[in-house]
């Protein structure tokens, strides 16, 4: 039975069905993009080309068949798929030979490198490790330079050392450094001779310090050894190689326990990055001249790759586990629970088959997604290949983060056909596969860390025939892969118990009815049915729907304590306001009827005056308060405030001091007095010899320098100079 | 070639720096002038980044403040008047190993040798530009220069110039590719240092104006603010220049400004009625000319042979 729901034909009227694939890989790390763009992009003027311009599609269609799974280069994809359209299109012979033009014109422009992905479950590992390469390539290029600068450093040190040494200057030394020319003025041997190394004072380097630099330069240049032989990252799997993971840098190791394997692999990276990273501190310190033993080899020896940066990191190849979903829920997860703790920057690819696990809906499905949420610690991905944009963004946030990573990707089961991704596009936008990226580091709340992606929310309702309205729901999606789990209802039968999934659904909250939900299929030819559903798939549904709701609480979009203490809070508010509300009008009435009996009372004494005061009215709604009277002995008066204490002469302080740090060097009050005024180690001013000048010195020093930093103080004992005008002068500086 | 020995260019043995070790010839600017400031906070800042005098150049034009090269005990290139970017990118250009300080005046840089100063922005080669703006000439005694305020009296305007003066914050924010811009005060020391300091630090060409006081010919323009802070308004931010502990106090006002804003950096710099100080703008992702220019000196004259045979081997027919 090949039977869809009939909500696939209004989602795909709506444009909710296009599939981005084939994708196109450019080769410089840029990122994918969809092939029918690029083919589209690459005709600078669309009209030059009018018979293959409405045809794109059916290219596009031809370079799909043309790649393998796991991708296909650019010029192969181009030559396969275009020789390919011969036996696609229908053409008169005299367009067939406008058409042979059009594309040999174009296959001129289309781009010569890169690869072409279809829609396989080969393709995620290929899209990673693009990513992964594009992300860290730079930084790793900038680190392995840093290092292979360091380490020529360290053998010139030695270099220069060996020359030093006796009997390094030889005639061909000599004659190597005089250039070209340098015979024809210079004779060499004569030279050598009279330069007679060691020359006196020549320092040379001690036997400790030597060996420290030989064990740096070897660290260095073989962990530069290791990095250029390494791939750009490791894959391991328990099954056979993924395709295409070598033309983006990828090398695959078949292992029984992948987990336990790429946990070792990561381990001995890192290891070997600590000690590089240890080796790179000692060179560069004794690139300086700056080690110090007793004060540098205690610290250095503990350097681990917990101190290294995002950059150095970059220069280790990525570790990655190629795992399925069912594989994962079978045999390995404590392997995977461990390497999730480990703190490693391991990534983890588990391949899930959408909405079917293999072997049906006999128990609840593992759920990778959450348990790798679970370990709190891990960054974590949960996308779907059909939705490409958000699985690019999730993978190369994974590429840049160096804590365990997990990324669950529903994938089609076995070949990329068009219902294969039916299905799959249908079990993401029925939620029963949330899209959600977990970061660990995005915060303290789950709300932060939890970022789940609504899968068109507007758009899960659709009209299907008869006049009916069906929300997609995992039944729908698990329709296109379990017809078993379906049993087609003739049309001539009407039954009460019968009734929508939809209604189904929501009358199961109150209390589980007694009928059996259907939803519309498209049958044979085109024509609508319905079809009845077994129990597990109507569980499984309920399951999905509840698992949904969870996650949406974890990520704060729901939350039970909240919603009742927003509801409280409304409800007190809405009282509050009833209140006053209610006072405003028992207000009203008051004042109106006040003045009511008052005009009445007035037309009563005084029938010619019907004029009523309103001021009295006002007095007696809100009865103004009596005049507060004070006692005078209850407010005591504020005592007489004090006379400004005379400026204590003992507070100014009476030797003079220069505010050093602020001083401009700028000679003046050292071309006063230079014994008076002197410079520190900064060239900055300090008051010398006191006795060396006199206060008027002072009192000029501190008017001229221009920072103000000069405080000239009180006047020494017998210091004639001292006019009363000066030290009122001088009093402005104190 | 002579000059290629390892023995130059590899040091074994530490280097220990001191105020000393970049002191040249004795500054014969006068007594109480603000170029001692300068002078003295690129020495320091020289030892504490322990710049190797052998590959530091100061270039200069000609001014008092263009007397820099002498005092300092690095290389320098005392340069003809205006003159002093060309050199100073022609430097960097071919030697993007040396570290270079370009000093420069208000008539040097704002008058003579103004095309050269937005070109040299332009360019945003690894430079640090010092610009000493005392608003006068003082080597020539005492003419109107470009930043001179209308009504200040000199040899050639003895009834005070009439002219609007020409803002150099202004203008350099104005010069597409700027990337760092600031102005700092000679009469406070701290500031001027941690300015010179970030300058230097940048890579890019950073412009410095120094607002400086000439103690002989206009002892009065910063009178004022010398005496009273509250004239001066300091720009504060984490990414900016920033001082603590007590200098911090000396500064009344201040301003939040984000270095990266270039719309208020503007409007800053035109503000009339304060000495705005600090960072004014940074951008780290300007593009630098002089990455294009210095590619390939290291190549041997065989290479550059095989380069440029490879070239016109392009146009063979």
């Amino acid at each position: 039975m090949s039977m869809t729901p009939a909500v696939l034909g209004p989602m795909e009227q709506a444009g909710l069905l296009e599939s981005e694939f084939p994708l196109y890989l450019p080769a410089h790390g840029e990122p994918p993009r969809r092939l029918v763009d690029v083919l589209m992009g690459s005709m600078p003027n669309p009209a030059t080309f009018p018979l293959l311009t409405p045809r794109l599609s059916q290219v596009a269609k031809a370079f799909e068949d043309a790649v393998a799974p796991g991708g296909t280069p650019m010029g192969a994809a181009r030559e396969k798929a275009l020789a390919s359209l011969t036996d696609r299109l229908q053409l008169t012979p005299a367009e067939w030979q406008q058409f042979d033009k059009e594309l040999l014109r174009f296959a001129k422009l289309l781009p010569r490198e890169g690869i072409v992905l279809p829609y396989h479950a080969s393709a995620l590992p290929v899209l990673h490790g693009a990513l992964l390469r594009s992300v860290r390539k730079a930084a790793r290029e900038r680190f392995v330079h840093e290092v292979e600068k360091v380490s020529r450093r360290l053998h010139n040190l030695l270099t220069v050392d060996e020359s030093h040494r006796p009997g390094a200057s030889t005639a061909e030394t000599l004659a190597a450094s005089l250039g070209v020319d340098g015979n024809r003025y210079f004779q060499p041997e004569a030279m050598a001779q009279a330069l007679g190394r060691p020359a006196k004072g020549s320092n040379l380097l001690d036997g400790a310090r030597r060996a420290r630099i030989q064990v740096a330069i070897e660290t260095l240049d073989r962990w530069l050894a290791d990095v250029t032989q390494a791939p750009q990252y490791w894959v391991f799997s328990a099954g056979a190689a993924p395709e295409g993971i070598e033309a983006v840098g990828g090398k695959h190791r078949q292992e029984a326990d992948s987990f336990q394997a790429a946990y070792d692999c990561c381990g001995h990276l890192l290891n070997s990055l600590g000690r590089l990273l240890s080796a790179l501190r000692v060179a560069q310190l004794e690139c300086e001249g700056a080690y110090d033993p007793a004060l540098h080899s205690q610290h250095l020896q503990r350097i681990d790759w917990q101190s290294a940066t995002v950059e150095q990191l970059c220069a280790l190849p990525g570790v990655v586990v190629l795992e399925t979903a069912q594989r994962l829920g079978n045999a390995s997860l404590a392997g995977f629970s461990r390497v999730l703790r480990s703190g490693r920057p391991v990534h983890v690819l588990i391949t899930t088959a959408g909405i079917v696990a293999e072997d049906g809906l006999g128990a609840f499905p593992t759920d990778p997604g959450y348990l790798s949420v679970a370990h709190r610690g891990a960054f974590v991905l949960q996308s779907s290949l059909t939705r490409t944009s958000h699985l690019l963004d999730g993978l190369r946030e994974m590429a840049s983060t160096f804590l365990p990573a997990v990324a669950v990707v529903a994938v089609p089961l076995a070949n990329g056909s068009r219902r294969a991704w039916l299905a799959n596009e249908l079990a993401v936008a029925c939620r029963a596969v949330p899209l959600f990226r977990y970061l660990p580091e995005n915060g303290h709340t789950w709300a932060g860390r939890l970022a789940i992606e609504d899968a068109r929310v507007d758009a899960l309702s659709f009209d299907v025939p008869k006049g009916s309205r069906e929300t997609v729901t995992a039944a729908h999606a698990a329709a296109m892969d379990l017809p078993s789990h379906l049993r087609l209802v003739p049309d001539e039968y009407h039954d009460r118990e019968l009734i929508p999934l939809d209604e189904y659904l929501a009358r199961y909250e109150s209390q589980p009815p007694l009928a059996i939900p259907y939803l519309w299929l498209n049958g044979e030819g085109g024509k609508a049915c319905r079809a009845a559903l077994t129990r597990e798939l109507v569980t499984y549904c309920r399951e999905r729907a509840q698992a949904w709701r969870m996650l949406q609480e974890l990520a704060g979009v729901h939350n039970q304590h909240v919603e009742a203490a927003i509801a409280s809070t409304r409800e007190a508010l809405a009282g509050e306001a009833e209140r006053r509300e209610r006072a405003v009008a028992d207000q009203a009435r008051r004042e109106a009827s006040a003045q009511t009996v008052q005009r009445l009372v007035a037309a009563l004494m005084d029938p010619k005056s019907v004029r009523v005061n309103r001021a009295p009215v006002a007095s007696l709604a809100i009865p103004l308060p009596a005049p507060a009277v004070l006692a005078p002995s209850a407010a005591p008066q504020p005592a007489p405030a004090a006379a400004p204490p005379a400026p204590a002469q003992a507070d100014v302080p009476a030797d003079p001091y220069i505010d050093s740090f602020l001083c401009t060097s700028c000679n003046d009050c050292v071309k006063i007095n230079s014994r008076m005024f002197l410079y520190n180690a900064e060239k900055q001013a300090y008051i010398g010899d006191v006795s060396a000048g006199t206060y008027a010195e002072l009192v000029k020093a501190a008017e001229g320098c221009p920072a103000k930093c000069i405080h000239p103080g009180l006047p020494r004992n017998g210091d004639t100079t001292a006019t009363p005008a000066l030290i009122a002068k001088a009093a402005k500086f104190r | 070639m002579y000059g290629l020995n390892l023995d130059w260019e590899v040091e074994s043995q530490p280097r220990s720096c001191s105020l000393d070790d970049y002191k040249g010839a004795e500054a014969r600017w006068c007594p109480g002038c603000g170029d001692h400031a300068v002078l003295n906070a690129v020495q320091r800042l020289a030892r504490d980044e322990k710049l190797p005098t052998e590959s530091t150049v100061v270039v200069s034009g000609i001014g008092c403040s263009s007397r820099f090269p002498h005092y300092m005990s690095t290389y320098g290139f005392h340069g003809l008047h205006g003159r002093a970017f060309p050199v100073a990118c022609g430097v960097r250009s071919r030697r993007p190993d040396l570290d270079v300080f370009m000093v420069t005046g208000d008539g040097d840089c704002c008058a003579i040798g103004t095309a050269h100063w937005i070109h040299a922005i332009r360019y945003n080669m690894n430079l640090t530009v010092l610009l000493l703006d005392n608003n006068i000439y003082g080597l020539t005694k005492s003419q109107t220069s470009p930043t001179t305020r209308p009504g200040e009296k000199s040899n050639t305007h003895p009834k005070g110039s009439f002219f609007a003066a020409l803002n150099p914050i202004s203008v350099t924010l104005g010069i597409p590719n700027a990337s760092f811009v600031a102005q700092t005060i000679d009469w406070n020391p701290p500031h001027l240092y941690a300015t010179i300091k970030a300058a230097h630090a940048h890579k890019g060409t950073s412009f410095v104006r120094v607002l400086q006081r000439c103690p002989h010919f206009t002892p009065h323009i910063f009178a004022q603010a010398q005496d009273d802070m509250n004239q001066v308004l300091m720009m504060t931010h984490p990414s900016g220049i920033t001082l603590d502990g007590p200098v911090r106090k000396l500064f009344p006002n201040s301003v939040e400004h984000d270095p990266h804003d270039l719309a208020a950096a503007r409007a800053l710099a035109d503000r009339t009625d304060v000495y705005t100080i600090g960072l004014f703008y940074r951008n780290e992702s300007a593009d630098r000319y002089d990455e294009y220019t210095s590619v390939g000196i290291d190549f041997t004259p065989a290479q550059k042979v095989a380069a440029v045979n490879r070239a016109l081997d392009k146009f063979m027919i």
